[in-house]
């Protein structure tokens, strides 16, 4: 009776705390059935401890619903689940379905600017702090919206598109804060990391990764190329709550091709293509990690900062796990930013070695000519912008991977026009990247495959590699059954065993899976969501399982 | 939408019953008439020709701010168009299916006497609508109006200004989706029927609970709603003993207020918009 009488207190209690606190985002681990941010929770494990799927039952996942997006050939969204209510979209319209059903509670539209043309109308998710939801949209609109009937709290304009900025990320909140920061598509638009008010949308803070004459390391870039420098913010930072630090990837220095103008005769283009570790009360720059200086290859590091806790040469250590698209895998103390190791995970060859400091020497003729420069990992990357996972059951760091891939990149001439793409690229040989799943495939695996990786992040080695024929675009889920999900631009959804990379299940979903897939449960029944070509499909086990 | 059966709205759903007879003969005649060229011709089409004929316009001759309230009402009837999509689609249609006698420089007049569309974002509770913006509310006017809003405990049922009950119509941006009058006769004279998507249901589950929330959305195996707790859930008809989709409107009649009141509320309620996009 008195068990009874407890459980009741607890529902009831779940009940009236129905908002998304800060509280239950810094334990989001202590409620599995829900997906609260988008990276499954502040360190971007994109790990779930449900285990009602399992390796004896993968195989009998059946498709449950699905949810057709109205705009998109594909779709980057990972959804986020508030107890039983899914949050999703696309670039024009964000709903609140009934996770076990599907079924709409509400929709709110909204129309990107329609004479913006926006080279990657992406759209990964939402962020959600009490009953706001968090929309950034690909115009330059942040907008809060009231997330039991979808209308509008507030809107405002924080990157004009006009000048080549979009907004591509899902937010990440943190308190009062959301946090987020602009992309240029090549555009040659100065971007930046900062903080609005969730109440009112207010500026609180705002970290620029091109610095301005003024700031720290403004001199990383010759003579007064920093003023069009880009830097972009592609993917949702991570948070570590022990030192309030905010952790966020940034994208190429631009022109993206040609360096001509900005790193002669030694310039490194700060904080391109780096990791940037930032107080989130301030916004200030405690550290920053370079993975590729100069870099002339749109080698972005917008991949997600994923913080682990881990045994580092016999003690406990505060680490960073990081996927560069430059080939390298990464950990970093995440207090100080000090490099412990970097290994690639794919064939490279522009690095010879790092320095005492961690610095990497670049390999004599890695510089980008008019003739081409031949370059592995080719322009794609290793990796990209697609989620990595951290178990903590199995210790291993899960990427989604392009293997031996390699091109031919040329740089041109760059005149910089506002709005218009910067790139400074010539004609390029090889790395041809398909759009999408639904048209044939001809490459061989010389040429390069996709792969999903498990990794020791203790070594660096590979324990593991599941091989697709195409590449990847998708991101990584773990469970607490020792299950992997992932996909590709094969259009296949499948489960691996997380310790050894055996398929134990898949499903083609007809189109290529460019999202990362989370789970949650509803009534106690476990679900898998994945968004594959412009379509959200939900798989769960049959009813009487 | 406290105005839910009002005369435009009748004109509106008459003109798809007179018309629709002849109407769909006429569609299958005049698969390939061409409707003139003109701006909005492709969001008239995509707009209303989801529902019906747009064959049914051309025989209409209306003034923009008669076309305005057609396509207000259709908008409550379902239309689905972003704010642009609908300025549109009342472009065309009053540039050229206007008033027989009028020339094209008196639509252009009368549409900058429009205000601007409040959100190009929408959802499905809140209409897009083209009301005149009115003067801005003095600081008594607001107080008087919040005031009353307090005294009449409209936020019982209503959301405004961001407080208040989910299980009404949100009234955040009534400004501008209903005019004045029809804010009035709304307070005075509250149609008996709501919108569909504004009905109540009440609900019995198996285990005997009675539930009751605004309906959000159903078919033949679910029933999704905001409950009185402000929760979003759904419920498996199977697992019900009863449920009851309740058409009728619970809203009073604000007749007996004073006139002053009365006019002071309207003005308050007309002003209310939300967040404009930036």
């Amino acid at each position: 009776m008195k068990a009874h009488i407890l459980v009741s207190i607890l529902f009831l209690a779940t009940q009236l705390n129905a908002q998304v606190t800060y509280d239950r985002m810094l334990h989001a681990d202590k409620e599995p059935q829900n997906w609260l941010t988008y990276g499954g929770n502040y360190a971007s494990h994109r790990y779930s401890p449900l285990t009602q799927i399992n390796k004896s039952n993968v195989a009998d996942l059946q498709l449950k619903w699905v949810r057709p997006f109205d705009t998109l050939k594909k779709t980057e969204n990972t959804p986020l689940v508030v107890d039983g209510v899914m949050y999703t979209g696309d670039t024009s319209q964000v709903a609140a379905v009934d996770a076990a059903t599907g079924r709409v509670y509400w929709t709110y539209s909204y129309t990107v600017d329609p004479k913006g043309v926006f080279v990657l109308p992406m759209f990964k998710g939402l962020a959600i702090s009490g009953n706001r939801l968090f929309w950034a949209t690909l115009d330059g609109h942040l907008i809060a919206i009231d997330a039991r009937d979808g209308h509008p709290l507030w809107d405002k304009v924080i990157a004009v598109w006009q000048k080549g900025y979009q907004l591509n990320v899902a937010p990440l909140v943190v308190k009062n804060k959301v946090i987020l920061g602009p992309a240029t598509n090549e555009e040659g638009a100065n971007c930046w990391i900062a903080a609005y008010d969730v109440e009112t949308g207010d500026e609180i803070w705002r970290f620029n990764t091109v610095p301005n004459p003024n700031e720290a390391n403004a001199g990383t870039w010759a003579g007064d190329s920093w003023v069009h420098g880009g830097a972009p913010i592609w993917v949702t930072g991570t948070y570590d709550p022990e030192t309030n630090l905010t952790f966020w990837g940034t994208g190429n220095p631009n022109p993206g091709w040609n360096g001509d103008v900005r790193i002669h005769p030694d310039k490194d283009n700060l904080y391109s293509d780096a990791v940037v570790a930032l107080d989130t009360d301030t916004g200030k720059l405690k550290w920053f990690y370079q993975f590729t200086p100069a870099d002339e290859f749109d080698w972005d590091s917008v991949e997600v900062p994923v913080l682990v806790d881990m045994p580092w040469q016999g003690k406990p250590r505060k680490v960073m796990l990081f996927a560069n698209r430059n080939g390298f895998f990464y950990v970093l103390d995440r207090n100080t930013g000090q490099f412990l190791h970097g290994t690639a995970f794919t064939k490279q060859n522009w690095n010879i070695g790092f320095d005492a400091k961690g610095r990497p020497m670049k390999a004599p003729d890695h510089k980008a000519t008019y003739e081409g420069t031949f370059i592995e990992p080719g322009v794609q990357g290793g990796t990209n912008w697609y989620s990595p996972s951290y178990s903590p059951r199995t210790g291993l760091f899960y990427i989604s991977s392009w293997q031996n891939y390699s091109a031919t990149s040329a740089k041109g001439d760059a005149t910089w026009v506002e709005g218009q793409r910067y790139t400074g690229t010539g004609r390029r040989k090889g790395g041809f990247v398909r759009p999408a799943a639904n048209a044939p495939f001809f490459k061989t695996e010389k040429e390069g495959y996709g792969a999903v990786i498990a990794v020791n992040p203790q070594t660096g080695e590979k324990k593991w590699e599941f091989k697709m024929t195409d590449f990847t675009d998708a991101g990584v889920l773990t469970t607490g059954s020792d299950l992997v999900f992932s996909g590709g631009k094969e259009g296949n959804f499948f489960a691996l065993d997380a310790r050894t990379g055996e398929n134990l299940w898949k499903v083609g979903l007809g189109a290529t899976v460019a999202s990362g897939p989370m789970t949650y449960s509803v009534n106690g029944r476990q679900y898998v969501a994945v968004c594959g070509g412009n379509a959200l499909f939900v798989f769960g086990l049959p009813d009487a399982e | 939408m406290l105005q839910n059966y009002s005369s435009k709205w009748i004109l509106g759903l008459g003109l798809i019953l007179v018309l629709s007879a002849g109407g769909s003969a006429t569609a299958q005649t005049a698969g390939g008439t061409a409707l003139p060229d003109g701006k909005g011709k492709s969001e008239f089409q995509r707009v209303c020709g989801t529902c019906h004929s747009v064959l049914i316009a051309t025989t209409q001759h209306m003034s923009q701010e008669e076309w305005t309230g057609v396509v207000n009402d259709m908008v409550a009837r379902g239309a689905n168009g972003s704010a642009d999509d609908l300025a549109n689609v009342v472009t065309y249609l009053a540039t050229n299916y206007g008033p027989k006698q009028a020339a094209p420089a008196a639509v252009s007049t009368a549409a900058g006497a429009m205000a601007a569309p409040a959100l190009q974002g929408s959802n499905q509770q809140r209409p897009l609508m083209l009301i005149p913006e009115q003067a801005p509310l003095s600081s008594s006017e607001l107080a008087k109006g919040r005031s009353l809003v307090q005294k009449k405990s409209c936020t019982t049922c209503h959301r405004v200004e961001g407080q208040g009950s989910y299980q009404g119509p949100n009234l955040n941006n009534l400004g501008a989706t209903r005019t004045p009058e029809q804010i009035r006769a709304s307070l005075v004279t509250p149609s008996p029927q709501v919108l569909p998507q504004n009905r109540k249901i009440r609900l019995v589950t198996s285990d005997g609970k009675i539930v009751s929330g605004k309906i959000l959305d159903q078919d033949g195996f679910t029933i999704g709603l905001i409950d009185s707790s402000d929760h979003l859930v759904t419920y498996q008809k199977a697992g019900l003993r009863q449920f009851t989709i309740i058409e009728s409107n619970p809203m009073p009649s604000y007749e007996t207020m004073s006139a002053q009141d009365l006019n002071d509320l309207v003005r308050y309620l007309s002003s209310l918009r939300e967040p404009s996009r930036p």
